[in-house]
């Protein structure tokens, strides 16, 4: 008897683990209605400040009869790609209106899943990097939301003036040293964050991974050499700690909180976060924000961000483009920036002094996404960032040399590139 | 099985008595009819997922909608194409892994089943604790262990030594396979317990009598006893094992050399988006386990069934 239940144990405990496969689906009703217009939903990672509704309610009083419904996915980016894909692959319509990272959107315009928005957009007055990133062969994709640009962090207390190039940084490690702290670090572990990285140190450097729409590759350059030497010689020389190469950015914000590094490069949503008082952070105000170095002069950041983008198979199609441009006014994307710390789209924000007094990191933040460069612009950009990332980070491990993992690199996007 | 066996045979009797001659073929028409909703449901869940993953896997993967078909191409891209290297890293890193754990865990899981078999105080709240890191689901115990083994971790300061558990090979498949070992080791113990509580205990007695020594009594009797219970444990680990996922998925995220066959599968299907390419990585990795079922089942002799009816009656 004892021996059933404990075989009836064991196999449920089987089972448990067999059928977690399976997930229900939420709803997200239509009415279809000929002329465009009626209800739509908004699908976008988790918003952890939850302010998000706040928006959405504004535009819902104001037009009952086109109520956006907010459908909250994972927090994690692959997941929510995921699920944009599936309900993409399906011809659903339950996604009006997708919170597209800047990544997917030139795929999602090659499947032909978003529609084109050229015409129904007014781009003119938003920071043209963000529209480049909605930009696919030529057209107008998506609706630049929101942007990100990395930021260089660095402790006011030890070092009086922030590094302009590499070669200031490395000097003052000296610093570092004597305080028995990190120099510098960011995201070096083998994920999305180190393509960011790296495409920054390559930017910085004068080169770049992908030109022409992602036609021609053009990352195995002596400036690219220059920018992968960067890192690579951190890891080398010691200015990067070794731990670093784990680092996603949680890790790195913890580092530094902890007073662990006098130098890191992240992005803007750490600044409130490290100058919390607690015994999380033993940096408040103790710290500043400038743009990222390079090797002569400031370097240039990794755009990062989301666009709107209208579902091929939406049913709403007119009332969905209303709503983009509502978010995209002036009104909102300072709401955006001011309750759920957003960097804004809209470019004159950024000069808005009561706007620099709310937000310290503003100024520098613009420059950051002003020389800011996007990520590759290809439909296969899955392929090519995980081509990035795998000789990238054996470099970094000395486990190739800089040349043959730029040389590898090349090749692997090529073939990225012709596969489709 | 059983559930579906019995009323067959309890069929059989009640209509076997009323009407003998024809007894043969009225009672296969039955049987048929029994097990048909069972095979349907089987074909569903089971033959469409598989034949559909096959054709799929012959055509080609396009952005633009223009796929076509392109025979084995894919399954030569996979095997032998510039990406090979990938498969046969997972392939190599996957079959390392299962037995590698499955070693170590057959040996903790033995020692946990003999000291839970032994009578003593606090014996059912010992079974009941072992089973405590099986009952973690494998994503909140790899998150658990990656917070452990981070650089200023507590694993590090155990041992008094910065290892950086995800940053090189060896320390990050460790890793995977130290997590792996605490959670499934207590499940491979929990069956072989109920291997060992079929044996009776006059053998060890009698043995005993005859002067075995404790290690001859364990390889004499224990061993051959436990052989089925020890297969089927094996069997399942050894199948789980292989379609590793979800532990470097969020440990490790499959770098450093530990991107299993499954991560593959779903870094070509879904993160790519290539869904044939993606099908015929599935299908390798589906045959593979299967040579691998069919080999514990055909030589070793493994009997599932027969294990659980003898547990059950």
């Amino acid at each position: 008897m004892r021996n059933s239940r404990l075989i009836v144990a064991a196999s449920f405990a089987v089972l448990a683990v067999t059928a977690s496969g399976c997930s229900g689906s939420t709803p997200g009703g239509n009415s279809t209605s000929g002329n465009g217009r009626g209800p739509i939903t908004f699908a976008t990672g988790k918003d952890t400040t939850g302010k998000l509704q706040g928006l959405l309610d504004q535009w819902n009083k104001a037009h009952p009869s086109e109520k956006v419904t907010l459908v909250e996915l994972s927090e994690n980016a692959d997941d929510q790609r995921n699920a944009m894909v599936q309900n993409f692959q399906a011809k659903s319509s339950r996604f009006d209106v997708v919170n597209s990272d800047v990544v997917w959107t030139a795929e999602f315009a090659a499947r032909h899943w978003i529609q084109s928005l050229d015409g129904s957009i007014d781009t003119s007055g938003l920071l043209p990097a963000t529209v480049a990133t909605a930009t696919y062969n030529g057209k107008l994709y998506a609706a630049p939301f929101t942007s990100d640009g990395g930021l260089l962090y660095y402790r006011k207390d030890l070092v009086a003036r922030a590094p302009r190039t590499w070669a200031a940084l490395k000097i003052d490690c000296a610093i570092a040293k004597q305080h028995k702290m990190g120099c510098y670090a960011g995201q070096f572990a083998q994920y999305e964050g180190l393509t960011v990285n790296v495409s920054e140190a390559i930017d910085s450097a004068g080169g770049s991974i992908l030109k022409n729409s992602g036609k021609k590759v053009t990352v195995d350059s002596p400036q690219a050499k220059v920018g992968l030497d960067f890192l690579v010689n951190g890891f080398k020389q010691g200015y990067i700690p070794s731990e670093a190469i784990t680092y996603q950015e949680e890790d790195a914000r913890r580092a530094f909180q902890q007073g662990h590094l006098l130098f890191m490069r992240n992005w803007p949503y750490v600044y409130n976060l490290a100058q919390a008082q607690g015994k999380d952070s033993v940096v408040q105000n103790k710290f500043a924000v400038a743009p990222l170095p390079g090797p002569n002069g400031p370097g240039s950041s990794t755009l990062g961000g989301h666009n709107l983008a209208l579902s091929s198979y939406s049913k709403h199609p007119k009332s969905a483009i209303d709503w983009m441009k509502f978010m995209e006014s002036a009104n909102i994307q300072r709401k955006l920036l001011t309750q759920l710390s957003n960097a804004p789209v809209v470019a004159s924000l950024y000069d808005d002094p009561k706007l620099q007094q709310q937000v310290p990191y503003l100024a520098t933040l613009k420059q950051s996404i002003l020389s800011a460069k996007t990520r590759p612009v290809t439909p296969v950009y899955n392929e090519v960032t995980l081509a990035i990332e795998k000789n990238s980070y054996a470099a970094l491990q000395g486990k190739k040399s800089v040349d043959q993992a730029l040389k590898d690199m090349a090749a692997d996007i090529k073939r990225a590139a012709a596969d489709n | 099985m059983t559930a579906v066996t019995q009323p067959v045979q309890a069929g059989r009797s009640a209509r076997g008595e009323r009407r003998r001659g024809r007894a043969g073929r009225g009672d296969s028409r039955l049987a048929l009819w029994l097990i048909a909703p069972t095979v349907v449901a089987l074909a569903l869940v089971i033959g469409y997922p598989v034949v559909r993953a096959l054709w799929q896997s012959t055509f080609s993967d396009s952005i633009t909608g223009n796929s076509r078909f392109i025979g084995i191409g894919n399954y030569r891209q996979a095997l032998t194409g510039p990406d090979s290297s990938d498969f046969w890293a997972a392939f190599r890193f996957t079959s390392l892994f299962a037995v590698v754990t499955l070693f170590l865990e057959v040996a903790i899981g033995m020692a946990m089943a003999l000291i839970m078999n032994r009578a003593f105080r606090g014996r059912a709240l010992l079974r009941t604790s072992v089973l405590v890191p099986w009952a973690i689901p494998t994503a909140v115990t790899a998150v658990l262990w990656r917070w452990m083994l981070q650089p200023e971790g507590v694993v590090n300061y155990l041992i008094s030594h910065k290892v950086l558990w995800t940053g090189s090979e060896w320390p990050a498949r460790w890793a995977i396979v130290v997590a792996d070992t605490w959670k499934t080791a207590p499940f491979i113990g929990l069956l072989l317990l109920a291997g060992l509580q079929i044996i009776p205990d006059e053998l060890y007695e009698s043995a005993r009598v005859d002067g075995a020594s404790a290690w001859k009594r364990f390889v004499t009797i224990t061993l051959p006893l436990v052989r089925p219970a020890l297969l089927v444990a094996v069997l399942f680990r050894l199948l789980d094992a292989l379609r590793l996922y979800d532990l470097p998925a969020i440990l490790t995220h499959g770098a450093n050399g530990t991107t299993s066959l499954s991560i593959l599968v779903v870094q070509a299907s879904i993160q790519q988006t290539k869904y044939s390419l993606g099908s015929a990585l599935s299908t390798l990795t589906f045959l593979y386990i299967f040579i691998v079922a069919f080999f514990f089942v055909k030589v070793l002799g493994t009997n599932v069934v027969r294990t659980q009816q003898r547990a059950v009656s």
